[in-house]
């Protein structure tokens, strides 16, 4: 059974990086490139699992995590969240409005693996 | 020989009182004398006249004796050369009628002293009769009567005391006499002087008090003469010496009156008066000009010597003529063995700095601000000059005056200040590289993550598809890792991570970075020395950013030590020591390498300033230290010198425990 999982990210790049990376893992991975995207998407489909950049132009990662805890749906889901700024400040915040992990840029593709799975088992 | 005009005055009084005053004196004495003589001698001749008439009186009767006897002489007698009765009766009737004087009288004695005419006592011998000073006058006229020549005149004065008339003071009497040889008669008639002389002794009386008054007279001329003027003189001569002397209170006892002499006392009283107020108030303005004169000398003195400035005066041999005590402490030895020598003696450029600053002072007319040093008792002082040249009244040059300020602190000061200031703009610069740094870390983050990402996945799929090109995927998959290690190497540069700041022992992240590391230094061979002091105060700080910063120091000197031969030892230390003057924690890590040497000393805290091989530093591990460092108000520091190793000394200020007993909080938690 292949775990489906929304990936937020502005940077193309890295969208389509992490997309070969879990698909080839076996994901059912979605991409968005912004928050009002993801957020559409949260609300059309299903998923059982978010990445989440926090720092994209037009709505932060942060306003994006708040807003899925707020929708029922995704109460309980995880969401993990990527930051180039492996800040306390933000670490503490994300986890404050619901975050269920925080992992720095650039993160070792076989750790990011291990860890998007530890989350969902 | 004296001159008169040269004789004080008194003298000269008392030589006109003998030359002038005492012949006059003596010749009115004299004349008086002689014309009292001479009254008396006339007064005396009506005695003499009475005596000669008498004497006459009896030749004639004793010629008519030899002619035939007078009627009243008795013939009788058979004595021819005796008067005969009648002739004596007669001679007697005669003399009895005589009266010299008042009560003088006449009468006939012999020479054996036996009365023959005589008013009471004819036929009595009084040849004993004595004076009342017991002198047997009538033997004494007995025995002269014959040697008087004929017609020749004796007198004698006797003091007389009649005792009959009841007399108790005697008076002088006169006696005149005459000697008839012939019948040996004496001839004598006597009386009292005064009544002989009448009122001849009255004219002597007066004349004697005339005399003494005369003799009064010019004694209290003389005596006026010297209480009127030789005295005032004398005074004023002598109040005048007294004055020379230096006696300003000398004074003229005053006389009262508008005399001359009143004048000049009164005249020279003022003027003494003048020359005292005058003398004191020269005084006074002697006294004011000294004292404001000391006051002025003290007031230069006191600026001069109590000035921390050298100062200095040279004459133009350039040989130091002065030194203030500001001068003897910078030189540290006493002025008695800096004044002598020549000024270039204390330069430490010697003769050459002295011809430097006369070049300046010839061509400025000054020297200001010049620096240069001292020979000080401990090596060269720093100092900071100033020259001028002295001249005297005229503007003739006398020599220079040199002022010269220690500038040991200043100098320091200004050490101090550049190295504040090195410091400042290396957390500036530290900074603004900070923000370029984070900023180009974050761009190549997704790039980055992204190429990682598909490095895996592409990975994956060549073990199955294309092994042959693994190797490949290698080179890159290293070349990521490579860019990896420096963005976060980058990121942590930025200090974009946030401090967690606790209360902790200043040992512990030593301790946990020489753990972590003792495996990796002792397979290098390196020796590790543990001196950490227990029971440190507590520092605030992050104990994972220390132990970062332990951890890249070990890792340095273990690079160090690499290529040493021999001895490789690495020591940490810690202890208390002190932070801008407040005590600290420090913690020392030593390696004994090569060193570094001393002119990059300052640059190895400067961001990608590295001395490793290309791939094997980024040359941002000691600057991030020293960002690490700046951010728990501490300091690190190196010393090192080629060959002796190299010891990084970190100092942390203490914890402040004072607030609720827990160390206060530094940095938000907001970004």
């Amino acid at each position: 059974m292949s775990c489906r999982i929304l990936v937020t990210d502005d940077d193309e790049l890295v969208l389509i990086a992490v997309e070969g990376l879990l698909v080839s893992e076996g994901f059912d991975v979605m991409t968005a490139t912004n928050g009002p995207e993801a957020l559409e998407k949260a609300a059309a489909e299903s998923f059982e699992l978010f990445l989440l950049d926090i720092i994209m132009p037009g709505m932060s990662g942060f306003e994006v995590c708040e807003k899925l805890r707020a929708m029922p749906a995704y109460a309980q889901t995880p969401i993990v969240m990527l930051t180039a700024k492996s800040a306390e400040a933000d670490r503490k915040r994300g986890l404050e409005i619901g975050a269920t992990r925080f992992l720095p840029k650039p993160i070792d593709p076989k750790e990011l693996v291990r860890i998007l799975k530890d989350v969902t088992a | 020989m004296i001159r008169f005009k040269h004789l004080r005055i008194r003298s000269q009084l008392a030589i006109l009182f003998v030359l002038v005053l005492l012949p006059f004196l003596a010749s009115e004495a004299i004349t008086i004398g002689y014309f009292s003589r001479s009254l008396k001698e006339t007064s005396e001749r009506e005695l003499t006249n009475v005596v000669r008439h008498l004497l006459r009186a009896v030749e004639l009767q004793s010629q008519n004796v030899a002619h035939g006897p007078l009627p009243f002489y008795e013939a009788s007698s058979s004595d021819p050369e005796r008067p005969g009765k009648d002739v004596l009766h007669f001679l007697t009737e005669v003399f009895l009628s005589f009266r010299v004087g008042k009560t003088g009288y006449p009468y006939v004695i012999d020479s054996k002293g036996t009365l023959i005419i005589h008013p009471a006592k004819t036929g009595q011998n009084i040849i004993d009769s004595l004076d009342s000073k017991g002198f047997a006058f009538i033997r004494a006229i007995t025995a002269r009567a014959g040697n008087l020549k004929a017609g020749e005149v004796g007198t004698i004065r006797y003091p007389w005391r009649n005792v009959e008339e009841g007399e108790k003071i005697p008076r002088m009497k006169v006696l005149k006499y005459m000697y008839f040889k012939k019948w040996d008669w004496i001839v004598a008639a006597g009386a009292y002087e005064e009544e002989v002389y009448g009122v001849l002794d009255r004219i002597e009386l007066y004349m004697t008090a005339f005399f003494a008054a005369s003799v009064l007279l010019v004694v209290l001329f003389t005596l006026a003469m010297n209480r009127l003027i030789a005295r005032p003189v004398v005074n004023i001569a002598q109040a005048a010496e007294r004055m020379a002397e230096g006696d300003l209170l000398s004074q003229v006892s005053m006389p009262v009156g508008g005399h001359e002499i009143a004048v000049l006392s009164r005249s020279f009283n003022w003027m003494a008066d003048q020359v005292r107020e005058k003398t004191e108030n020269l005084e006074a303005a002697v006294e004011e000009r000294t004292r404001a004169l000391k006051e002025s000398r003290e007031r230069y003195r006191n600026l001069v010597e109590n000035t921390v400035d050298g100062i200095v005066t040279a004459d133009l041999k350039g040989v130091i003529t002065f030194a203030n005590s500001g001068m003897e402490g910078m030189l540290g030895v006493g002025r008695e063995k800096i004044i002598g020598r020549p000024i270039w003696g204390i330069y430490e450029g010697g003769i050459d700095q002295a011809r430097k600053i006369m070049h300046v002072l010839r061509k400025e007319g000054n020297v200001t601000s010049y620096e240069m040093q001292l020979l000080g008792p401990d090596g060269a002082i720093p100092i900071r000059t100033s020259a001028s040249i002295l001249r005297d009244a005229e503007g003739h040059e006398m020599g220079t005056l040199g002022i010269f300020s220690d500038i040991t602190k200043v100098k320091q000061l200004e050490g101090d200040l550049k190295k504040a200031q090195a410091h400042l703009i290396q957390s500036m610069k530290l900074r603004a590289l900070g923000d370029l740094v984070a900023g180009v870390a974050h761009e190549i983050n997704n790039p980055l993550m992204a190429s990682t990402t598909m490095l895996h996945v592409l990975d994956k799929e060549l073990q199955e598809q294309g092994p042959s090109l693994l190797p490949r995927v290698e080179i890159l998959r290293r070349c990521n890792h490579r860019i990896t290690k420096i963005v976060n190497h980058l990121r942590e540069f930025s200090r974009q991570t946030i401090m967690e700041m606790e209360v902790i022992d200043p040992n512990l992240p030593v301790d946990n970075a020489l753990l972590i590391s003792a495996q990796q230094l002792m397979n290098n061979g390196i020796q590790i020395e543990k001196e950490l002091t227990e029971g440190l105060p507590a520092v605030l700080a992050d104990p994972n950013q220390l132990e970062q910063v332990f951890l890249d120091l070990i890792a340095n000197a273990r690079d160090a030590l690499e290529n040493v031969d021999g001895d490789r030892r690495l020591k940490a230390a810690t202890g208390l020591t002190d932070l801008d003057g407040q005590p600290a924690v420090g913690i020392c890590i030593s390696d004994s390498g090569p060193g570094i040497p001393k002119e990059i000393q300052d640059k190895i805290f400067e961001p990608f300033y590295t001395t490793k091989d290309v791939g094997k530093g980024t040359g941002l591990g000691l600057s991030i230290c020293y960002g690490i460092i700046e951010e728990h108000r501490g300091r690190i520091d190196v010393d090192s010198s080629p060959g002796e190793g190299t010891t990084f000394t970190i100092r942390l200020p203490l914890a402040d425990l004072s607030v609720n007993g827990d160390a206060k909080q530094e940095d938000g938690h907001e970004l």
